[in-house]
């Protein structure tokens, strides 16, 4: 909470108001984010000269009645591959430590555009090329709510300024569940939009055909007025009775840990109790959604990457493990599953003419300790990136909005994750709104 | 007790992807978009 404020809604009230500036909102952050840097290692770069230069400006623009819209004023944070004039975009990485670029990216230019305050540039997992967010060459980031936790990632720096109440809102990338996960280890909402939906220019990819943009808000409400500024997004009306709700009878429901199991049968009540109806049904395989989103992020991954391979020593072990695995897939496989992609996307259309939505928990697991690589569960160890991922990134390879709203159980949160139809963000963000809002029952 | 290991080398990860091909017919085209 900045100034009183737990939401942009009510912190632009209150500038609105003169009730407070945008300076002394900017100036709370900044000393919540030096407070908070040494505890949970949020930030790669704090810019602060910056923020309060932009916050003077949104200030002033206020005095003068220059309403640039609901951002204007409002503190936030960039995931730290978004490109940005005259500050480092070192991609969590050592080898481009000291990058800088001669443009912006579209997300902050639009940003900037509408008046918001950028704080800082959030830290990743290196490349952003992981979900531990545990970085060799910048430190491990820390889950706010125990920091001997991980925050997930890869945007583990964007989760926790956001879950700590650092800023407002922080961007997002998510190429295989990099925005989803961190929004469910830290207890924040995340949108992975519908692929294309918001510009990648000037973003460092991953993935090419996988890679999306979106939001970390404290609420659904906020991720939608950042959409609306990135993405243009036009306000609908977020009806709950009678929408139809697609629970899946298999694999979302298998070898979950305990509390999130019941975090996601309390969501499902929840509402069903206010008018939708649950619809049991069977969805395309996605564990083989998986297997191709695995082989195209390898592939892509070392393509883009490949000129950087003879700085060997430069990178994490795990990035470089990926790095070299990637080198070894054909490219043959490599179109064979792009053409396999487009078949469980034409199958899971099929299956949304029957709903309007889908339930699934967001991770397996809720954020397992820093440097764990397994969980136990069910009594059956997996990899905790497996365990992370395996609920996400089918919605990569298909290309649907998803979104992780979250759910405080024993201490720890979990996240539910909700699939819309492709193209129908807006009427997500509206029923997730609606349904899940704190006067929704 | 029961591992549930993952396809943690590109080998296994080949593996499992090759029981999916046989699947595709010369009218799947692929469904790449670099969409920026």
């Amino acid at each position: 909470m900045i100034a009183g404020c737990k939401t942009i809604e009510e912190a632009g009230t209150k500038l609105r108001a003169r009730e407070v500036s945008a300076v002394e909102l900017a100036q709370e952050s900044l000393a919540r984010i030096h407070a908070a840097q040494p505890r949970f290692n949020a930030f790669i770069t704090i810019t602060a000269d910056l923020a309060l230069e932009q916050a003077r400006r949104a200030d002033e623009d206020l005095a003068h009645d220059i309403d640039r819209g609901p951002l204007q004023g409002i503190p936030y944070a960039l995931k730290d591959v978004f490109a940005t004039r005259g500050i480092p975009t070192t991609c969590g990485s050592k080898i481009f430590r000291n990058r800088m670029t001669d443009h912006d990216s579209d997300a902050y230019e639009k940003l900037t555009a509408a008046g918001a305050v950028l704080m800082g540039k959030t830290g990743l997992h290196e490349f952003a090329y992981g979900i531990t967010s545990n970085n060799p060459h910048f430190g491990a980031i820390r889950n706010p709510h125990d920091p001997e936790r991980i925050p997930g990632g890869s945007s583990g720096g964007s989760g926790v300024a956001v879950a700590a109440g650092l800023v407002f809102f922080a961007m997002g990338t998510d190429t295989g569940g990099s925005i989803r996960v961190p929004a469910a280890y830290c207890g924040c909402v995340g949108l992975k939009p519908t692929y294309g939906r918001v510009s990648r220019d000037g973003v460092f990819p991953l993935g090419f055909s996988l890679d999306h943009i979106g939001p970390l808000a404290g609420t659904v409400h906020d991720a939608a007025l950042v959409m609306k500024v990135i993405a243009g997004f036009q306000a609908v009306a977020g009806d709950i009775t009678g929408r139809r709700i697609g629970v899946p009878r298999s694999f979302f429901l298998e070898r979950l840990a305990p509390e999130v199991d019941r975090a996601f049968h309390q969501a499902l009540a929840h509402v069903e109790g206010l008018g939708a109806h649950l619809i049991p049904i069977d969805v395309p395989d996605p564990a083989a959604i998986s297997t191709i989103g695995r082989l195209i992020l390898l592939s892509e991954a070392s393509a883009l990457l490949k000129p950087y391979l003879d700085r060997r020593e430069d990178f994490g072990p795990d990035v470089l493990s990926l790095l070299e695995q990637g080198l070894l897939v054909s490219a043959a496989d490599y179109i064979d599953a792009q053409r396999l992609r487009r078949i469980y996307q034409q199958r899971w259309m099929e299956i949304q003419d029957h709903v309007d939505f889908v339930f699934t928990p967001t991770t397996a697991i809720q954020a397992p300790p820093i440097g764990q690589d397994k969980v136990r569960i069910d009594g059956s160890e997996e990899d905790v990136r497996l365990a992370s991922t395996r609920f996400v990134r089918p919605f990569n390879v298909l290309g649907l909005p998803a979104l992780s709203i979250p759910s405080i159980t024993n201490g720890l949160p979990a996240g539910l994750q909700i699939v819309g139809k492709s193209g129908s963000d807006e009427d997500l963000l509206a029923f997730a709104g609606s349904a899940f809002s704190p006067h929704s029952g | 007790m029961p591992t549930i290991e993952p396809a943690a080398t590109v080998e296994a990860l080949l593996t499992e992807f090759h029981k999916l091909t046989p699947q595709l017919s010369e009218h799947d085209f692929p469904a790449v978009d670099f969409h920026a």
